[in-house]
């Protein structure tokens, strides 16, 4: 595949993905101007289960659903705390544009593989951040604060995020979760263990 | 005196006593601070060396230093008197890669101060004089450089400053001085030029003034005068109750003890005059601009006689008018060079001194750079030295004579008040390293900084600014991502001048990074990702002032971001772009100098 040819496509997924809101009619076409482009048929030699083409032919419609799918999946799998360490194919968890372009970012470091293990385990974990926001089900945020809480020494064991940051992220899921105090300060001193942080909040 | 010296002096004295008239053999000199002590050698020339000894100058690492000597030669003050002036000379270790000769350049230094410790020729070994950078400069161009003390730095001895003509035989005489040491590779026929700023741009154009008349036998191919007082009693009328108002102080000092008869400091000072007049001969440069800030000369005169009527005294009066620039043409080309804020040395008199020379037909060219008069003392180096190529090379200079650019004026910030430089509209040559990308993105090169750097209430206080822009980023191939780092708040730090010239900054200013489009430059799509909290970029910097205007202040360090607001795309980001490790690094840099 040329260049040009890559480069056209992941702009038309990002078209399609990112700008979905925010795209006219007009624009609309010129997306589907460029799927219809020469470079269409072209085939994605990484194996992924969409190639670039096919999502770049996609309706901005339909890759927004993708996108939902995979929140989907990570609502359902959020029990499941247990990160990837190992990744032979996509997960539900991440759409094909998010996989697109986390393998093409992993690609470019040289122990790729494990750069896509890290990733992937990485949007999981942001999906799960998302989605605690947005959530109206109190099960949804209890089972999704738990999962998060788990995997923030990974974050931080990856340097992903500073301890004093993952420790800001702990305290605001906690005091969510509980509404007794004690139990907010016995979980948060747990927590705080958990990440190498110490946990000082003066008894009221 | 020292036995070593006692012999010495007898031993010259003895062969100046077999052939008078004769250069003597040149003859290594005392160690420590014996070298100071003038003996009593009868020379016959002006720049007869009168001792030297190898010298351990101490430039910071990497130096381009073969070997340096302090020397002691004989020079004549501004009366016609012979004095003793020591100084140093630096042979640098890389190669001249011009044409001809290894040219040789007298480095004319600017105000030090007038206790012996302030000498050039200590605070070059002491590692501690605040020109180092410019030196260093010349050195990597390849020319010998020599840094007279100028008169008053030996034993005993108090410095005549801002004495124009002494400095300038002082300049000239280490050009034949430097010559005579043995085997030091110093050759008078080499060309040769004199660069000085402040005190040593003074020094400069008395050089390019005189040169022919007392040193036509050195090769001096131009002569570059930065930050120069030309006009003495308009530069004395500015400094007076300014910040600069020590220099004024020093330079009353400095020219009593040329003119002890005409200057008759002692008689002209009430006793607060007398203690302060005996403090300042203690101190240096970084600690007199301090410690006599913003005060007017006339409190330290009996009957706080004022400066005005002190140039009502006829004897006074002239002294100092015999100190200004212009009054001659120049022998050779000059440039002249000055900040449109120095709040020092007002630049409308530099360019008074310009258009003297281009009255009288000589070679002018003329830069106006946009700092203050510390900042352009560094600023200007590459200008300068580039020029000095030139003159080396044997090109003809640019002449700001015939030139219809409008004449520069002062921007300086008022006197009399806290000693502020302006960081007006300064670039900031700034990059981010983003950490899961691997990737470093530059940011555009109209990012600046404006800020007042307080001196005297220890604070920098400021705005940056940043225009939105494009970089690729590697998560697809070649995608374009339009940017903003939008800053929250002003920068907040504090900012030190230690009392041997060192700039320390410590602070921080935060800002938001935002991802606003993404695809091609002809089809961005809109994306409108922010960062939920702003990162923290602490601001944290020590070293020489010289930095400021040199563009070395590099604040460097790491920062997080944190999670970015995107819509549907806000994982992705957030994995791709958020998070600790992001490092940066943004360089000040003043604006561009302008040649007329």
């Amino acid at each position: 595949m040329s260049m040009k040819i890559a480069v056209v496509m992941s702009v038309g997924v990002l078209l399609g993905f990112g700008g979905y809101l925010y795209l006219q009619s007009s624009d609309e076409e010129a997306l589907k101007s460029l799927a219809g482009s020469e470079y269409v048929n072209t085939v994605n030699s990484d194996g992924n289960d969409y190639s670039a083409e096919a999502l770049s032919q996609m309706a901005p419609e339909k890759l927004m659903d993708m996108q939902k799918e995979s929140f989907n999946a990570v609502i359902n799998a959020a029990s499941d705390v247990s990160e990837a360490t190992a990744i032979n194919e996509r997960p539900d968890y991440i759409s094909p544009a998010e996989w697109l372009m986390l393998t093409s970012v992993a690609k470019q470091k040289k122990n790729a593989d494990e750069e896509l293990v890290r990733l992937v385990n990485l949007v999981r974990f942001n999906k799960q951040l998302e989605l605690l926001k947005k959530t109206p089900s109190d099960e949804e945020r209890v089972v999704l604060t738990e999962a998060v809480l788990n995997q923030l020494p990974a974050r931080i064991q990856n340097k992903e995020m500073s301890v004093e940051r993952a420790q800001s992220v702990q305290l605001q899921l906690i005091e969510n979760l509980y509404t007794n105090q004690d139990d907010i300060r016995a979980r948060a001193a747990k927590e705080a263990q958990r990440i190498g942080a110490v946990f000082a909040i003066e008894q009221s | 005196m020292s036995a070593f010296k006692n012999k010495v002096s007898c031993l010259a004295l003895a062969m100046a006593a077999m052939a008078p008239g004769v250069a003597m053999a040149a003859m290594e000199g005392p160690s420590g601070n014996d070298f100071y002590d003038v003996p009593s050698i009868q020379t016959s020339e002006n720049g007869d060396l009168i001792w030297y000894r190898d010298a351990d100058v101490n430039l910071g690492d990497n130096a381009s230093v073969e070997k340096a000597y302090n020397v002691l030669y004989r020079s004549t003050d501004s009366l016609g008197a012979q004095n003793a002036v020591t100084g140093t000379v630096i042979i640098p270790s890389v190669a001249w890669t011009g044409a001809g000769e290894r040219p040789t350049l007298s480095y004319a230094v600017g105000t030090h101060g007038l206790d012996q410790s302030c000498a050039p020729s200590k605070q070059l070994t002491a590692g501690t004089d605040y020109e180092i950078a410019n030196i260093r400069a010349a050195l990597e161009k390849g020319y010998a450089v020599l840094v007279t003390d100028y008169a008053g730095y030996t034993n005993g001895d108090v410095p005549t400053y801002l004495a124009g003509e002494s400095q300038a035989h002082a300049a000239l005489d280490i050009f034949r001085a430097a010559a005579q040491i043995p085997n030091a590779g110093i050759d008078l026929d080499a060309p040769s030029a004199v660069w000085g700023f402040s005190q040593g741009g003074q020094t400069a154009g008395w050089v390019a003034e005189i040169a022919d008349n007392y040193a036509s036998e050195i090769d001096l191919v131009g002569v570059a005068a930065g930050g120069a007082p030309a006009d003495f009693p308009v530069v004395a009328d500015f400094l007076n109750g300014s910040v600069g108002s020590s220099f004024l102080l020093g330079g009353i000092i400095g020219l009593s003890e040329q003119y002890p008869d005409d200057i008759p400091v002692n008689d002209l000072a009430s006793n607060d005059g007398l203690a302060a007049i005996a403090d300042y001969k203690t101190k240096c440069t970084f600690e007199f601009l301090f410690d006599y800030i913003n005060l007017p000369l006339s409190d330290f005169t009996l009957d706080n006689k004022t400066l005005d009527e002190l140039l009502t005294v006829p004897s006074i009066k002239n002294r100092i008018e015999e100190q200004n620039l212009g009054t001659s043409g120049a022998d050779v080309p000059v440039l002249i060079y000055h900040g449109t804020a120095d709040e020092f040395i007002p630049i409308e008199q530099s360019v008074a001194l310009k258009d003297d020379y281009c009255r009288r037909f000589n070679k002018v060219t003329y830069d106006v750079y946009p700092s203050e008069h510390i900042v352009t003392l560094f600023q200007a180096t590459p200008g300068v030295l580039g020029w000095l190529d030139e003159r080396f090379a044997g090109d003809n200079p640019r002449n700001s004579c015939y030139s219809f650019a409008a004449d520069p004026v002062s921007n300086a910030n008022p006197g009399g008040g806290d000693f502020i430089v302006s960081l007006d509209e300064w670039n900031l040559d700034a990059e981010l390293h983003l950490a899961t990308l691997d990737q470093t993105v530059e940011l555009p090169e109209d990012t600046t900084i404006t800020a007042d750097a307080n001196i005297t209430a220890e604070s920098l206080i400021g705005d940056l600014n940043v225009p939105d822009f494009k970089a690729k980023l590697n998560i697809l191939i070649q995608l374009t991502v339009g940017l903003s780092v939008e800053p929250v708040g002003q920068i907040v730090s504090e900012t030190q001048l230690s009392r041997d010239g060192i700039l320390s900054i410590n602070g921080s200013t935060q800002a938001n990074v935002l991802i606003n489009t993404a695809g091609f430059s002809w089809l961005p799509i809109p994306f409108n990702c922010k960062t939920t909290e702003p990162a923290t970029f602490d601001l944290n910097y020590e070293g020489p002032i010289s930095d400021l205007g040199a563009g070395n202040i590099v604040f460097a360090g790491e920062t997080e971001f944190a999670e970015l607001e995107c819509g549907w795309m806000t994982a992705l980001f957030n994995s791709l772009v958020a998070g600790p490790g992001q490092t940066y690094n943004f360089r000040v840099v003043a604006p561009a100098p302008e040649r007329l």
